[in-house]
């Protein structure tokens, strides 16, 4: 081999592996946030004073980069928003950068994007998250923010309380939601079964589901969530509105309750549309399976969060606004309570992030809730959505408290438009929520999600209180006797 | 004359020698260098990804792990929590019939495609082709579409009912690890197929002219030259079958979530699951440590039984 070309590839293998361990050697940031953190390094110690809320001249003299929630990349409207949004915040505040960036929150992958520092300032999580995000440091406490934001008192308490957290406010609500039954109106129809009462009782679901039941053509009566943790949040809302709940917390202890008589009455719920042959026998349906499932018209009922499967079925599975309807989950008896577990969307801020960045981000997050701004980017989303041919679903709760000057001149909007879906005002006056457990949800999930499946796949009798009973028994040993009620 | 140039050179021969032994050395560094500069990136990206995360797995285990907060030392707690799971020894039963079900539904379909596509006269590059599509499906695709052959009014079922057979429940207790060998059979046997093909090919043609000669049919040719001429070949795939399927839990997670009733639950699906969902790293790093402990004991194991084949 030639000497000087030897060198010379020798040098590029340097160089190559220079770059290479270059790359290697940031220990906790992600090429996307290592603008924000070289900036950040530099101004934290004279920004910090600017998180107790009076310090904001001082914050902008000094440079902050953030990065935001972005959507998936063929979401172009709401990107193409974000961007105008983003323009319209830097422009009133030089001193910050923000970078949209795309991550959906999971609860599967947020301890790697914790652990690489790799997740956006600021992002969108679930409402069952905020137990555990606090617990494990993942997210920061916006209180000191909250008490200077002028509209903090504005929020809908409802909304706001799954992030108010031993007296602190960790997230501010985007847009909230209880459990509901979606149902195929058309497939009624079709059948020439009447529609059940909106006031319905489990009975009444039953026989509603057996009318409409037709195995031969792969319709089924209802489809529950049978595959991983969305098997026993499903099942939670029977649990609910039977009057049980998931656990108690007394004397800092966290105890199994969903063992109950009403643990057992929604589990035997569960073993009747077993038994009346009125559920997919492919049990392995996860959120989206059973989802799909709906949209295809494979089934005449689904449970979901009160807009979502709604959304799913106009939007992208083609069924007109007008064939698909929202009922509450069924209750127990007659006249009985319909509580369904609460859910929703919330803006939380990444606790990794310095003190600058945290409040640069709340300042974004919240730059224009209670806006005009706002209400016009719906106003244009709805117009948008109208040429697409679609239907906007609104969510049934809102950050805003529907009878605030803010809540009416929301109501407005939506009711100058032909192409928003309009909720059942009996649909409102019945249905309850409910917000999830507080310790160890997802564990107590994924262990209902067993007894769920053994349920349905079963072929003769079962002991329903005593599998109820060996839950109980392993998720207290295996995971609430370990919790610390602070 | 001699005596004196013998004694001379005895007496230089120390001040001498260290000058030829730097020789040596630096004849055998400059032989060496570049084969090891090259060697050089892909040892510190084996050490940088693979034996790094290994030993940090290793001393996770010995912790409560922590990413912000940081971790605390807790000893033999996880190792005992994890042997206390009554789950993890549902996980291993899962893995054992996983793998021992993957050995009789699966391992032997590349063996025959590859000897059956090697005996084609005509055709042979297609029939490779299409042995090969499968693997190249991605696998979200994968699992959609054989959904949708398990579902009760998919293609097979609809097919069974059409001739007069009963439904097939493939996702029972009883039947879903079995649906899922075949599924994973079905895209897998493609790669292992080209692989035997590769080595039927190393196979000397005089040997199957001789067999023909001595009067061997087809059978007998595959009986007595083809096997024999892959048996090295097959125990190797056997042991890397066997690795892998120990470690499966992607279908496992996609097609069944581990149910029902943890009846699809693999080792790997539970370490995955005391990791992911119950956040659990120090426990599923102890899992992860057992594991590498069985497959480094196995890999050995097999390793002297295969030592001792060849001294046969």
């Amino acid at each position: 081999m030639n000497k000087g070309r030897s060198k010379r590839m020798l040098a590029y293998g340097s160089l190559a592996m220079f770059v290479l361990l270059a790359g290697c050697a940031s220990k906790t940031n992600t090429a996307d946030n290592k603008e924000t953190n070289a900036n950040a390094n530099a101004k934290t110690e004279n920004a910090a004073g600017a998180s107790n809320g009076a310090g904001t001249e001082e914050a902008t003299a000094e440079k902050v980069s953030i990065v935001a929630y972005a959507y998936p990349p063929d979401k172009t409207a709401e990107n193409a928003a974000l961007d105008a949004r983003i323009k319209r915040f830097t422009e009133e505040n030089p001193n910050v950068s923000i970078t949209p960036k795309y991550w959906k929150y999971e609860n599967s992958e947020i301890a790697i994007k914790m652990a690489s520092n790799s997740a956006q300032t600021e992002f969108t999580t679930w409402a069952t998250e905020g137990k555990l995000l606090t617990d494990k440091k993942w997210i920061a406490d916006l209180t000191d923010y909250m008490a200077t934001w002028p509209y903090a008192k504005d929020l809908n308490a409802f909304a706001t309380k799954p992030y108010v957290i031993e007296g602190k406010t960790y997230g501010i609500p985007i847009d909230a939601y209880g459990m509901t039954i979606t149902v195929n109106k058309k497939i009624f129809e079709d059948k020439g079964v009447p529609l059940p009462p909106m006031d319905w009782t489990m009975e009444e679901f039953i026989a509603a589901a057996k009318a409409v039941n037709d195995p031969e053509k792969g319709i089924a009566g209802f489809i529950p969530m049978g595959k991983g943790t969305e098997a026993g949040w499903n099942w939670t809302n029977f649990l609910y509105t039977a009057g049980g709940d998931i656990q108690t917390v007394a004397d800092g202890k966290v105890t199994a309750a969903f063992n109950s008589e009403a643990g057992l009455k929604a589990l035997q719920f569960y073993n009747d549309l077993k038994v009346a042959n009125v559920i997919p026998k492919q049990w392995a349906l996860g959120y989206g399976d059973a989802l799909s499932m709906f949209n295809q018209g494979r089934g005449a009922m689904v449970m979901c969060g009160s807009g979502n499967a709604l959304d799913g079925a106009i939007n992208q599975g083609g069924i007109s606004k007008d064939d698909v309807l929202i009922y509450p989950i069924p209750s127990v008896t007659k006249g009985g309570k319909h509580i369904g577990v609460a859910g929703g969307n919330y803006k939380v801020i990444n606790g990794l992030a310095d003190k600058a960045q945290q409040k640069a981000a709340f300042d974004f997050v919240v730059d224009e809730y209670f806006t005009q701004d706002y209400l016009d980017a719906i106003d244009q989303q709805i117009v948008d959505q109208k040429s697409k041919k679609q239907v906007y679903v609104p969510q049934l709760i809102n950050y805003w408290n529907d009878d605030s000057e803010y809540g009416k001149q929301y109501q407005a909007i939506l009711d100058k438009h032909d192409n928003v879906y309009k909720y059942s005002p009996e649909l409102i006056k019945l249905m309850e929520s409910k917000p999830e457990a507080t310790y160890e949800t997802q564990a107590f999930y994924a262990e209902m999600a067993n007894v769920i499946q053994k349920v349905l796949i079963s072929k003769g009798d079962l002991d329903l209180q005593k599998l109820l009973d060996e839950a109980a028994a392993k998720v207290q040993k295996e995971n609430f006797d370990k919790v610390k009620v602070q | 004359m001699g005596r004196f140039m013998a004694t001379q050179i005895q007496a230089q021969a120390p001040a001498k020698a260290a000058p030829l032994a730097n020789a040596s050395l630096s004849r055998r560094a400059k032989k060496y260098i570049w084969g090891s500069l090259f060697l050089l990136p892909a040892v510190l990206i084996f050490l940088l990804f693979l034996w790094v995360p290994i030993a940090k797995g290793i001393g996770y285990s010995f912790y409560q792990v922590d990413f912000v907060s940081g971790n605390t030392f807790i000893g033999l707690q996880n190792y005992k929590e994890v042997l206390g799971n009554p789950d993890f020894y549902i996980a291993i039963k899962n893995t054992l019939y996983y793998m021992g079900l993957a050995l009789v539904v699966g391992f032997w379909v590349p063996i025959a495609m590859a000897i059956g596509v090697s005996e084609l006269k005509w055709f042979q590059g297609p029939a490779r082709i299409i042995g090969y599509l499968p693997s190249i499906i991605p696998a979200i695709v994968l699992y959609g579409m054989w959904q949708w052959f398990y579902d009760p009014i998919g293609p097979i079922n609809s097919f069974l009912n059409f001739v007069g057979l009963p439904s097939f429940d493939f996702y029972s207790k009883e039947h879903a690890m079995f649906s899922l060998v075949i599924l994973e059979t079905w895209q897998n046997f493609g790669s292992a197929t080209l692989i035997y093909i590769a080595g039927l090919s190393a196979i000397p043609k005089d040997t199957y002219e001789a067999a023909e000669l001595d009067g061997a049919g087809v059978w007998g040719r595959i009986r007595y030259v083809t096997l024999p001429g892959i048996k090295n070949l097959i125990l190797l795939l056997l042991v890397l079958q066997l690795i892998s399927t120990s470690q499966a839990f992607q279908s496992q997670l996609l097609m069944f979530g581990g149910g029902p009733d943890n009846g699809t639950l693999t080792y790997l699906l539970l370490t995955t699951r005391e990791a992911f969902t119950y956040f659990n790293f120090g426990k599923a790093s102890a899992m992860g440590v057992l594991m590498f402990i069985f497959l480094v004991g196995f890999s050995l194991l097999t390793m002297k039984l295969r030592k001792g084949g060849d001294e046969e």
